[in-house]
C-alpha cells in the first residue's frame, strides 16, 4: 500500500527535474552555430581592456604630403590612439604628461580631444583638464583647471562634448571619504564649459584660457546640488543633459537642457545611454533602474526634447544606441526595409553583458518600434560570428560609426570593429572583429 | 593497493583451482583443464565503472540552409579541437552476458575562437558481452538518454543522445577489468522555430576504462 505513494512521489520528483531542466534550455542550437562559424581575429590589445568611446578628431594634417586622421580611445591609464587610413593597424599609446597617471574622462570636439587626467601623490588627489591635438604634437593643460583635495574631501571631472564641433561640458563631482569614487561619498557637483567653438584659446604665455566658466545659473545650481551628469546629446537644434542622483536612482533623475532647465517632468528615474539619432530624428535613453523588474526605453521625435517621451519596457538595460538606419547593415539590406538602431547593453556582471540588441525603427511612430531580443533575429550582421566572439558576452557602453565603420567599446572585452557597409554588391552580412 | 589485489586475485585462482580439483579429480588420461572463468557473472552482480578519454568532435550535419543564404543544408566539420570526456556508470548484470547501467558523462571541447562547448549526457546504457577467454570481454554497448550541452555563457540546451560503442577488456581478477571503449556520440538537435539551427552532432570517444565487480 505504501509503495504507491513512493512512487507517484518519485515519478513527481523526476517529472519536476525534467521540467526544470528544459525549463533552462536558452539560446542557440549551438552544434550549427559552431559548424558554421568562422575564426575571428584575436584583439591585438590588452586582455581584459575597458575602452571609452572611440572618438575621432578633425586631425588631418600632412607630413611631406602624407595625411593622417586618427581614431582615439582611452582605458585606465592609457590613451590609444589608431590611424583611420590602417583599419586593421595596431593601437599605439600615447604617452600622458608627466606624473599624470589615469584619465578619468574624455571627449572630442573640432580639431581637439579634451581629458581629465588625475594623479595621488603623498594623499593628495589631483584632477586637471589637458588637451590634445595631432597639431600641437601633445598635451596643454587647460589653466584654472587644477583641483586638489584630500581623502576627506576631493573632486573628479566628466567630460562631454555632445556637439563634435561645440563646446565641452564639464562635470565637477564632490566627493567626500577615501579615493574610492564611488556614488556614496558623492556630494554634489557643478557644471563648467570650454570655448563656444570647441577651441581651446592660449595666452602668449601659452597657458591661459579665460573661456573656462562655470555655469552659475540658479537652475543648474539646484539641478546639481545632489545629482551629476550621466550622459549628453545634441541634436542641432538643442543640448540635453540625463542627469542623476547616485543615491536615489529611482526617484531622482532628470533631463535638463543646457541652461540647467528641466526639460520633461514626469520621468523621474534616472537614465542613460541619452543619445540622438541623427537620421532618425529623435531622442533615445533608458532607465537605469528598475521598475516591475523591467527598464524603460523612452523615444521622442521633437529635437528639443520637450513634448512626449515614448515608453516600452525592456528586460534589458540599455546604456548606448547607434543610429546605423544610413549603413547598408542598418538599412535593411537583409530584412526588407528594416532600419536598425543598435542598443548596448548594460553589464550584468563586472565584465560581462549580452552584447548588444537590435531595435526595428521602421516606423515613423517610436510606439511601433520593436526591440529585438532574440539574436537569432538579429539581421545587421553575421549571426554565428557575432555568437562566436566575446561580444555578445559583453557590457557595452558606447558605440561610434566612422565612414563604414562600426566601433562597440566593451567593459573588459576590449573593441569590436565592423564595416556596416562590407557587403555592398555582396550577399554576406558583415561580420565583427576584435580590435 | 594493487599488490593487495593482485595476491587476493593470485589466491583466489589458485584455490579455486584447488578446489575443483578436489572436487572432481581429473581423469588420469585427460590433461587438466582449468574450469574458473575470471569474467564469468551472473543475475545479481554489480560493477561500477570509472572512464577517461579522448573525445573527437566528427562532423555536424545540418538539415536546412540558413536564412542568410550563406550557408546551405549539408555536412560540415564541427569546427571543434579534440578534447577530453569521462564517465561513471553503475550497472546490474542480467544474465552473465547482459548488463544494464546509468552512466554519467561528461565531455569539453575549445571550438576555433576557444569557447567551449561542454556536453553533459546522462543516460541508460545497456551491454552485451562476450567472453572469448576466461579473461578477456568484448563489450557491445548502446547508452539513450539526455544530454545536456551549454556553449559559452548563455547557450544552454538538452537534446536527446544515443551513444553506440564496443570495447575490449582484460578481466585482471574476479573484481577489476580494464579495458578500452570506442563509442559513438550522436547528438541531434531540434528547434521548432528555427529550422536551421536543426542539427545532428556526431562524435566519438576512445576511453579507458576501470571496471570494480561485487
Amino acid at each position: 500500500m505504501e509503495r504507491f505513494p513512493k512512487a507517484r512521489c518519485i515519478i513527481l520528483l523526476l517529472f519536476s527535474a525534467a521540467t526544470a531542466v528544459l525549463g533552462a534550455c536558452k539560446g542557440v542550437g549551438m552544434f550549427a552555430f559552431i559548424a558554421v562559424s568562422d575564426p575571428i581575429d584575436e584583439s591585438r590589445l590588452a586582455k581584459g581592456t575597458s575602452a571609452s568611446k572611440v572618438v575621432q578628431i578633425n586631425n588631418e594634417f600632412g607630413i611631406n604630403g602624407y595625411t593622417t586622421k586618427y581614431i582615439y580611445f582611452s582605458s585606465g591609464s592609457a590613451l590609444y590612439r589608431k590611424n583611420m587610413a590602417e583599419k586593421s593597424g595596431v593601437w599605439s599609446t600615447v604617452p600622458l604628461p608627466s606624473g599624470w597617471t589615469n584619465i578619468q574622462s574624455m571627449a572630442a570636439s573640432n580639431d581637439q580631444l579634451l581629458l581629465a587626467l588625475a594623479k595621488e601623490s603623498g594623499g593628495i588627489l589631483s584632477v586637471g583638464l589637458f588637451y590634445y591635438s595631432e597639431k600641437d604634437s601633445g598635451f596643454r593643460q587647460v589653466r584654472g583647471t587644477l583641483f586638489t583635495g584630500s581623502k576627506s574631501k576631493y573632486r573628479t571631472l566628466r567630460v562631454f562634448a555632445p556637439n563634435p564641433g561645440g563646446p565641452f561640458y564639464v562635470n565637477v563631482l564632490r566627493h567626500k571619504g577615501g579615493f574610492r569614487q564611488n556614488d556614496a561619498e558623492f556630494s554634489g557637483s557643478e557644471m563648467y564649459t570650454l570655448p563656444g567653438d570647441g577651441k581651446i584659446t592660449l595666452d602668449s604665455s601659452g597657458k591661459k584660457t579665460k573661456e573656462w566658466k562655470k555655469k552659475t545659473g540658479e537652475e543648474w545650481k539646484k539641478v546639481l546640488e545632489k545629482r551629476y551628469v550621466l550622459a549628453a546629446a545634441w541634436s542641432e537644434e538643442a543640448t540635453l543633459f540625463s542627469t542623476v542622483n547616485p543615491k536615489n536612482i529611482s526617484n531622482d533623475g532628470g533631463l535638463v537642457d543646457s541652461n540647467g532647465t528641466t526639460v520633461v517632468t514626469d520621468i523621474k528615474r534616472a537614465v542613460s545611454g541619452l543619445t540622438w539619432l541623427p537620421n532618425v530624428k529623435a531622442f533615445i535613453m533608458c532607465t537605469t533602474a528598475a521598475s516591475g523588474g523591467n527598464y524603460t526605453v523612452y523615444v521622442n521625435k521633437k529635437a528639443d526634447g520637450t513634448g512626449k517621451w515614448t515608453a516600452k519596457n525592456v528586460s534589458s538595460r540599455f546604456e548606448s544606441f547607434l543610429d546605423i538606419t544610413q549603413t547598408e547593415g542598418g538599412g535593411g539590406k537583409f530584412d526588407g526595409s528594416t532600419k536598425l538602431v543598435l542598443a548596448g547593453t548594460h553589464s550584468v556582471g563586472p565584465t560581462q553583458g549580452t552584447g548588444y540588441m537590435e531595435i526595428d525603427v521602421n516606423s515613423d511612430d517610436p510606439v511601433k518600434w520593436t526591440i529585438r531580443t532574440d539574436r537569432g533575429s538579429f539581421t545587421f550582421a553575421d549571426t554565428t560570428n557575432y555568437e562566436s566572439g566575446e561580444l555578445v558576452q559583453s557590457s557595452v557602453p558606447s558605440f561610434s560609426l566612422f565612414e563604414d565603420y562600426v566601433y562597440a567599446s566593451t567593459r573588459g572585452k576590449g573593441i569590436w570593429r565592423i564595416n556596416a557597409n562590407a557587403y555592398k554588391g555582396t550577399s554576406s552580412r558583415p561580420k565583427w572583429s576584435s580590435e | 593497493m594493487l599488490k593487495k589485489y593482485i595476491l587476493i586475485a593470485a589466491s583466489l585462482l589458485m584455490l579455486t583451482q584447488g578446489f575443483l580439483s578436489a572436487q572432481e579429480g581429473p581423469p588420469q588420461d585427460v590433461p587438466s583443464v582449468p574450469q574458473f572463468r575470471t569474467n564469468s557473472r551472473s543475475l545479481g552482480d554489480k560493477s561500477f565503472a570509472i572512464t577517461a578519454g579522448l573525445y573527437l568532435p566528427l562532423f555536424t550535419v545540418l538539415f536546412h540552409d540558413w536564412p542568410s543564404g550563406e550557408h546551405d543544408a549539408g555536412v560540415y566539420p564541427p569546427k571543434l579541437s579534440p578534447g577530453g570526456t569521462g564517465a561513471l556508470t553503475f550497472s546490474f548484470y542480467l544474465s552473465p552476458n547482459l548488463k544494464l547501467g546509468i552512466q554519467l558523462a561528461g565531455a569539453f571541447s575549445a571550438d576555433i575562437n576557444r569557447n567551449f562547448l561542454y556536453v553533459v549526457p546522462v543516460t541508460i546504457k545497456g551491454s552485451w558481452e562476450f567472453h572469448p577467454g576466461p579473461r578477456f570481454s568484448i563489450p557491445i554497448h548502446l547508452a539513450a538518454g539526455i544530454s545536456m550541452n551549454t556553449w559559452k555563457t548563455d547557450n544552454f540546451r538538452v537534446d536527446m543522445i544515443l551513444r553506440p560503442g564496443f570495447g575490449f577488456y582484460f578481466d585482471w581478477s574476479l573484481e577489476w577489468s580494464f579495458g578500452i571503449d570506442f563509442t559513438y556520440w550522436f547528438i541531434p538537435q531540434t528547434s521548432l522555430e528555427k529550422p536551421h539551427e536543426r542539427s545532428i552532432g556526431n562524435f566519438m570517444d576512445i576511453s579507458l576504462t576501470a571496471e570494480y565487480h561485487f
